[in-house]
């Protein structure tokens, strides 16, 4: 039973305060949308889940294990991350990016095993960009490119998956696209956690909402109690009467 | 790339060696390599055993060497214009192996040239690291990399400029058109370990150059260490390059034409070009090494450095053109 866990974990950077006192539990199966105001902290608290940058106070474990203590290809097994911007710096073809999440299981000088090459093309089906496997990512719209990018991701096939605003700068279709893959996979026993700023979202389908101002969490729950009218008007400083609906949008099937 | 890429690149590397071997006056053939390695024969075959074969040897390393640093620092920076001349690293280790010639250091120890030109070729690229920053743009490091060529050149022809006599001044000044025409065992006795050593560090670095390719944040989420990341490529190019340039000079445009022309043929993958990019940046020193020699009349030696920049040049030149539309 994975169980990723935040005690007391406070951030400074350059002496401004990031992260207050952090305190949060998240176990398997859970898809919690983290959300809140720009500078909030959702993207740091992400940083710090996915071990890329240590707290300065407290600890963030894994399954017990402090995270600064992993060695990173082992945490990188355990916990896939996939950061606000993702920027190729080569124009890779689908099959070769997604390839990319297997590197913390590659040995040097070694092809893809059969198990890789599995991982690779269920991630690939699961996304939904098997069609383009053989596509250059550079002739993707930024729909299709987001979804490659979260291929990639699921490839690790780590327990842990950490997603900083996967929907951002998506139309409709491709940001229901991708929060029914998140679904998926918190429904397949993975923890996943996302930031994300689409509330009716949040509301339709993270089983927890954590609510973040100003480096603290501000409400922790269900996504009725989280995202509640008071709540919103206190954090965001905007009227939601009634709270947040969740989004009434489906995907055609 | 393919295995029939990997194919056309052996043959060519082949060709290129035989070429070197065989090309030229003497009309030497296989049958006198048999008896030059066997240790028998007569002149031909010490032409070949104590001539061209340490050159074509030293010619494929050095060669090699340059081709896999370039596809590295490309792969590092994210940024085809990066390249072991450009960034200022083949210039530094020029400096050092001039200082070395200088203050007389190369009578003292054979590996003098050679140590002065891999420590400075790692101050090099350990500057350009400082300057510009591990995320560097195209224009920060190409900026940075200019500083760390100037500052090197500069220094270079401060050396000339204290030149005791016009034979030092001659001696330093051909040794840096690049060439091999001294090129001997001795030579490839320290030589190609080094490169060796550079070009097992290179290869090492291709995982890591691969998950850099989708950014530093990614790469140390999928597990690299960064750090260590750095350090291979540090180390390796210095050795590289500076195990090549202390031999034959500083030999530029190899490390950049090479990677940049292949790239499509691995599907621009970083790491699966370091491999490709030496067998063809041997092929291609090799080719041009032995178009030198035969180029070279009496009176008219033609130097190796000079070759590679004549083809290099305009192919940079294109290169920045090209990429003001395909610039990642």
């Amino acid at each position: 039973m994975t169980r990723l866990s935040f005690d007391t974990a406070g951030l400074e950077l350059g002496g401004a305060l990031i992260l207050g006192s952090i305190s949060l539990q998240a176990e398997a199966g859970e898809l919690i949308a983290l959300t809140g105001p720009n500078g909030a902290g959702k993207s740091s608290l992400l940083r710090l889940a996915a071990g890329l940058i240590e707290p300065g106070a407290g600890q963030v474990t894994l399954d017990g294990v402090s995270l600064a203590g992993l060695p990173p290809r082992e945490r990188a097994r355990q916990i896939a991350y996939l950061p606000a911007e993702s920027r190729e710096a080569w124009p890779l073809d689908v099959q070769s990016l997604v390839a990319l999440g297997r590197i913390p299981f590659r040995k040097p000088l070694r092809r893809l095993s059969a198990e890789d090459e599995a991982a690779i093309a269920s991630a690939m089906e699961r996304a939904g960009v098997s069609e383009f496997a053989t596509r250059r990512i550079d002739t993707l719209s930024s729909g299709e490119r987001a979804r490659v990018h979260l291929a990639r991701m699921l490839a690790t096939q780590a327990p842990v998956l950490l997603l900083d605003e996967p929907t951002a700068a998506l139309d409709l279709k491709h940001q229901l696209a991708v929060m029914e893959i998140a679904e998926a996979e918190a429904q397949a026993g993975r923890l996943v956690i996302m930031a994300m700023h689409a509330l009716d979202l949040a509301a339709r389908y993270a089983s927890r909402v954590v609510l973040m101002a100003k480096g603290d969490i501000h409400a922790d729950a269900g996504p009725d109690e989280a995202l509640s009218e008071a709540n919103i008007r206190a954090v965001f400083g905007v009227e939601a009467p009634g709270g947040i609906a969740a989004s009434a949008l489906m995907p055609l099937s | 790339m393919s295995l029939r890429g990997y194919i056309l690149l052996l043959v060519l590397l082949v060709s290129a060696f035989g070429l070197a071997l065989f090309a030229g006056t003497g009309g030497l053939g296989p049958a006198e390599l048999v008896a030059a390695l066997s240790g028998k024969g007569g002149l031909e075959a010490q032409i070949l055993r104590e001539l061209r074969l340490p050159r074509a040897l030293l010619g494929l390393a050095i060669g090699a060497g340059l081709g896999a640093s370039g596809a590295v620092l490309q792969g590092f920076f994210r940024n085809p214009l990066a390249d072991p001349g450009v960034v200022g690293v083949s210039a530094s280790a020029g400096l050092g192996a001039v200082l070395a010639l200088y203050f007389g250091l190369a009578g003292l120890s054979l590996f003098a040239v050679p140590v002065a030109a891999i420590t400075m070729a790692a101050l090099g690229v350990g500057l350009l690291l400082v300057l510009a920053g591990p995320r560097a743009a195209a224009t920060t490091l190409i900026l940075a990399g200019v500083a760390v060529a100037a500052t090197a050149t500069a220094l270079t022809a401060l050396i000339m400029n204290l030149a005791p006599n016009p034979w030092a001044l001659a001696e330093i000044a051909y040794w840096l058109m690049g060439s091999l025409n001294d090129a001997s065992w001795s030579e490839a006795g320290f030589a190609l370990p080094l490169i060796g050593a550079g070009f097992s560090l290179l290869l090492l670095t291709r995982g890591g150059l691969d998950a850099l390719s989708l950014g530093e944040e990614t790469a140390r989420s999928l597990g690299v260490d960064l750090a260590r990341l750095r350090l291979g490529v540090v180390a390796g190019t210095a050795l590289a390059v500076g195990g090549g340039v202390a031999v034959a000079g500083a030999i530029g445009f190899v490390g950049l034409v090479v990677p940049h022309f292949l790239r499509p043929f691995v599907q621009y993958r970083a790491g699966a070009l370091v491999l490709p990019s030496a067998l063809a940046g041997g092929a291609l020193l090799s080719l041009a090494d032995t178009a030198t020699r035969l180029l070279s009349g009496p009176g008219m030696p033609l130097y190796l450095g000079v070759l590679t920049a004549l083809i290099g040049a305009p192919f940079f030149l294109w290169l920045v053109r090209a990429n003001q539309t395909v610039a990642p």
